[in-house]
């Protein structure tokens, strides 16, 4: 839709005592307002000068965004064109000045503005004997149609937001009781197919807007209408209610990362979400393990840190507690050189931004890192990618942990001084050698890259010693999709070689993905799915895995939705035009090489922009839930994040929170592997710590799905710096231990749980139910 | 730069679009071999249809089928019948001959020994155009890349479209102006399967560089002159409009 964003976006403008039992139920129980930006007032809650420093500094980039900004000025790029045209006599210049005038309003928000804008712009084409040409004709009439959408969306998804909203197909408390937007919105649209039959992406909204009219499919035109098999899920998954409200964590902002974790140990995970505009307040929501959650921003001196599209956390100073690293300045061009931030949890429920005085500051475009311990000295290193275009390079960055709470740059002599427009990085022991390489990817045409860890580069094995990253990207076979976006490491076969997930991020507009729904041609880029062949390359297994479809991918991460013991995937859909109503998508893995689309039936289908995903037990009753940030990159395109809750399944879990003595103490990068016992004979289950794919994060303790096992033979760990391998017996079904590095027996923990509130204001899915808090 | 009327295009289209699959072919052996004669002389404004004749039957390796003329002249007289809107139904017997063609015609790809192993140049050509240009590859063998996106309306088989078309031979850098066009109307269906696929790959306003292999432009009909038989052949179009049905 909207040229200048998309050429933004395309070309880069975008103890040794062991805790006997660790639970606790803390004592605060203050909830937030659902969506609430309230985080309290800054001068009860002092913060360290490190803090206040960054804060400030943020606060000035913030206020000298570029005006021309096309994600968070279009008030004023709006108001300035009007002046403009105001101010303008000839009528070339007028004409000219009218399309982009009226789509800066659109995304200003300015629906009505916009409406009347591209109406005007229309009329004084015809009448100045200039018919629009039909490439403008489709501007033109896609673009109002899309004003009316948005205000039926405003009205309805946003300010009158409920469970259902937004979520594909749109059915029940979804379908809109302010229906003059979506009623508008199809006068449009069908104008424009009545003479564009061809248009996919209006057929698709128009089939979208009836939904909401509550008209699907039978009041669509036959010869427009999508056959609602195309959103029927490939496997019957229980439905997972979107309980953010209910929590109050619906936090209503733009794209933006969200780490899940337990901060405080006090066995439930937390969550901190950011937005990506420079000026949005990262949110600390506390779990209080009783159903509720409190907005702890404020308390744990996190005001004015702002901005950053995406979170990664591990406990860098090996001190037991989880800090986390704001990544900032993806997509801004110019506009991103800002620092991203190293926030030290201080174990206190407070956070000290410690990024000068680790030797971090980093003021390169990114919005992905991965924390690895490349040299194995017990401390997690950090690599990050970041976004380099044409005259402004920014090359990756390798920050060497130094063990003092410092880190030493050093990709250069490393050889990971990478050049691309970076936009996703993880790392895994892919060859099982003990050693974890990189996997990167590129917006940009450059191809994929896979770099094996070869070890200290010379006779010198020291940690401060250079290393050797080997490129065998080409080798190995891993180069595409080109223009890649999110990506993971993963085990979703079970048989001990990490696989590589790479999601793609290339469409025209949404109707190549209405195509390849339609089984029609698409030039959309598809995901790639890599198996491990054990002997240093890979096999693309996209088409036979059933993932052979075309996405639009944002954020993307993985979990154990109904604990079988495989793999499942999520995937957000990104991008800055309202039209791109994609669609986020999540996959089921059925344990014999194949992904089922089990959107609709789990409720995932979130038409709204979603980026970073957390899969996690936020109740600790033991199934998955997934956290997902919601809202667009315009900053009129803001939506609810959401929390879908696990419905429950009749599968066995184990939890194990690993900790590092020699190795990191993350535990990051070490390897699990769970033997059960089931009718069958002995099953594998095998799982590496980490935070997941690389646009959002869960939580480092291992939550492993155990099937219809009939009990837990024995669990091996794998830890990186030793490469010892530690086995653990006498461990329960549905039961969580910690396991420290070398102890020969492991402790159980015994996690609050708490009843999931009901499903929220409309309900679908789970019964509403009084929040309850127990130990067991 | 040479404009060709589309009906060349579509000409050059149609004997590659008729394929591998399109049309029945027969037995192996005849007592009553078509006699082998030179081409009669044709009025000059009828030369184009048989040239499509021509280049059904080439699609088709019919003179490698070794049919009788009994047999040659009902194939002829099922065309009739169709043109008239009265075709013969596919029976058993015709589905039969159909696949014995494939299977035929797949072997003869296959062979090493095959005057089709150039098959295998064209393949690694394909890769490697695919690696190091970075492009996409349909299920079909295409190559493309999007160079600017379009929005909105994409073609479908039926629809007249308006592009600008120009084409360079397997180096990437020589002209074939033979295959160029501007503001060329054209129905998507009656381009070569390569094109008629590519296009519906674009949005309006879209411009986008194809890599086609022999098999998705003029196959084992007959090449335009200048044109090297059986070699890969880069396009770029743009979509500059899709005219109301």
């Amino acid at each position: 839709m909207r040229a200048a964003l998309l050429a933004a976006i395309a070309f880069g403008l975008g103890p040794n005592g062991r805790a006997e039992v660790v639970a606790g139920l803390p004592g605060s129980t203050e909830v937030c307002t659902p969506g609430s930006e309230s985080v309290g007032p800054a001068a009860d809650y002092p913060q360290p000068e490190s803090t206040r420093t960054m804060a400030a500094r943020l606060q000035a980039i913030s206020r000298s965004t570029s005006i021309q900004s096309p994600f968070f000025h279009n008030d004023a790029i709006a108001d300035a064109l009007k002046a403009k045209l105001q101010a303008m006599v000839d009528p070339d210049q007028i004409l000219g000045t009218m399309f982009p005038y009226a789509e800066a309003l659109l995304y200003a928000g300015r629906y009505e503005e916009a409406l009347a804008a591209f109406s005007d712009y229309e009329k004084r084409m015809k009448d100045s004997g200039r018919p629009l040409t039909s490439v403008l004709e489709v501007k033109v009439w896609t673009g109002e149609a899309l004003c009316c959408l948005r205000i039926g969306e405003m009205a309805n998804c946003v300010n009158g937001h409920n469970s259902d909203s937004c979520l594909l197909p749109i059915r029940a408390g979804g379908v809109h009781k302010d229906k003059r937007g979506s009623t508008q919105a199809v006068v449009h649209l069908t104008r424009v197919l009545s003479k564009y039959p061809g248009d996919l992406r209006a057929r698709w909204l128009l089939n979208l807007a009836y939904m909401t009219l509550g008209g699907y499919p039978d009041q669509v035109p036959a010869e427009w209408r999508i056959d609602p098999k195309v959103f029927q899920s490939e496997y019957e998954m229980k439905r997972f209610p979107d309980i953010a409200g209910s929590l109050g964590v619906d936090i209503d902002g733009l794209a933006g990362g969200v780490v899940m974790d337990d901060f405080d140990n006090d066995g439930f995970l937390d969550l901190l979400v950011s937005g990506w505009s420079p000026d949005s307040q990262i949110h600390l929501y506390h779990n209080n393990g009783d159903g509720t959650f409190s907005d702890r921003t404020a308390q744990a001196g996190l005001l004015g840190e702002t901005g950053g599209l995406n979170l990664i956390q591990a406990d860098y100073n090996n001190d037991g507690f989880v800090d986390v690293l704001v990544l900032r300045g993806a997509w801004l061009g110019a506009d991103g050189h800002i620092p991203s931030s190293l926030l030290r949890n201080n174990g206190d429920g407070t956070f000290t931004d410690v990024t000068e005085a680790a030797g971090l500051v980093s003021a390169h475009p990114t919005q992905t890192a991965t924390w690895f311990d490349y040299n194995g000295d017990g401390w997690l290193d950090l690599f990050i990618g970041n976004e380099s275009k044409e005259k402004d390079t920014n090359l990756c960055e390798l920050f060497r942990n130094n063990g003092d709470g410092t880190f030493t740059e050093c990709a250069a002599e490393n050889g990971l001084a990478i050049k691309g427009f970076v936009k996703g990085v993880v790392s895994a022991d892919f060859e099982n050698t003990g050693r974890p390489g990189l996997y990167i990817t590129r917006l940009d045409l450059a191809g994929n890259l896979l770099l094996r860890n070869d070890g200290p580069a010379g006779a010198d094995r020291s940690p401060n010693a250079p290393w050797k990253f080997t490129d065998v990207s080409k080798a190995a076979g891993v180069t595409e999709p080109f223009c890649s976006f999110a990506c993971w490491f993963w085990d979703y076969q079970n048989d001990g070689w990490p696989a590589i997930m790479v999601m793609p991020y290339d469409i025209q507009d949404v109707g190549d993905i209405v195509a390849d729904r339609l089984g029609l041609p698409s030039s959309a880029e598809r995901p790639r799915l890599y198996r491990n062949n054990r002997d240093g390359t890979f096999t693309d297994v996209t088409r036979e895995s059933g993932l052979y479809k075309a996405m639009m991918s944002m954020g993307a991460n993985f979990g154990d939705l109904d604990n079988d013991g495989w793999l499942d995937f999520f995937s957000g859909a990104g991008n800055p035009n309202f039209d791109t109503l994609a669609g986020a998508r999540m996959f089921r893995n059925d344990g014999r090489g194949r992904f089922q689309d089990v959107t609709t039936s789990g409720g995932f289908g979130q038409l709204q922009k979603g980026h970073g995903i957390a899969f996690g037990d936020i109740n600790n009753g033991g199934s998955q839930d997934v956290f997902f940030v919601v809202g667009g990159a315009v900053n009129a395109d803001h939506y609810r994040s959401q929390l879908f809750a696990n419905p429950g399944n009749s599968n066995h879990w184990l939890k194990l929170k690993l900790e590092g003595t020699v190795s990191n103490r993350s535990a990051i990068g070490a390897r699990t592997k769970v033997r059960v016992r089931t009718e069958g004979g002995f099953r594998d289950i095998y799982r590496t710590v980490g935070s997941g794919g690389s646009f959002g994060a869960s939580p480092l303790r291992q939550e492993i799905g155990l099937g219809q096992a009939l009990a837990i033979e024995s669990v091996e760990i794998f830890w990186p710096s030793t490469g010892k391998t530690q086995v653990l017996g006498g461990l329960e079904l549905d039961h969580a231990y910690w396991v420290r590095e070398g102890d020969p027996e492991c402790v159980t923990m015994n996690l609050g749980t708490f009843r999931l509130p009901g499903a929220s204001r409309t309900g679908s899915g789970l019964a509403e139910e009084a929040p309850t808090a127990s130990v067991p | 730069m040479r404009v060709l009327p589309p009906i060349a295009i579509l000409l050059l289209g149609i004997s590659a679009a008729s394929g591998t699959s399109c049309l029945a072919q027969v037995q192996t052996q005849s007592p009553d071999p078509i006699p082998d004669s030179p081409a009669p002389q044709l009025r000059d404004d009828l030369v184009p249809y048989a040239a499509m004749g021509s280049a059904v039957a080439d699609s088709i390796q019919l003179s490698s089928a070794r049919w009788s003329g009994e047999q040659f002249e009902a194939f002829l007289t099922g065309i009739r019948a169709s043109h008239n809107g009265r075709g013969y139904p596919l029976d058993e017997r015709a589905q039969r001959m159909f696949e014995e063609i494939n299977e035929r015609q797949r072997e003869a790809q296959t062979s090493p020994y095959s005057p089709n192993s150039q098959q295998s140049r064209v393949r690694d050509y394909m890769a490697h155009a695919r690696a190091g240009l970075r492009m996409r590859q349909t299920e079909s063998g295409l190559l493309f890349r999007v160079m600017v996106k379009g929005e909105g309306p994409r073609p479908r088989p039926n629809d007249t479209v308006v592009i600008n078309i120009s084409a360079k031979g397997p180096d990437g850098v020589s002209e074939l102006p033979q295959l160029a066009a501007t503001q060329l109307h054209v129905r998507v269906g009656s381009l070569f399967p390569g094109l008629a696929e590519g296009l519906q790959l674009m949005a309006l306003g879209a411009k986008a560089k194809f890599i086609m292999p022999p098999e998705l432009t003029f196959g084992d009909g007959k090449w335009p002159d200048g044109v090297d038989r059986g070699t890969p052949i880069w396009i770029n179009v743009e979509l500059v409009d899709i005219l109301p049905p």
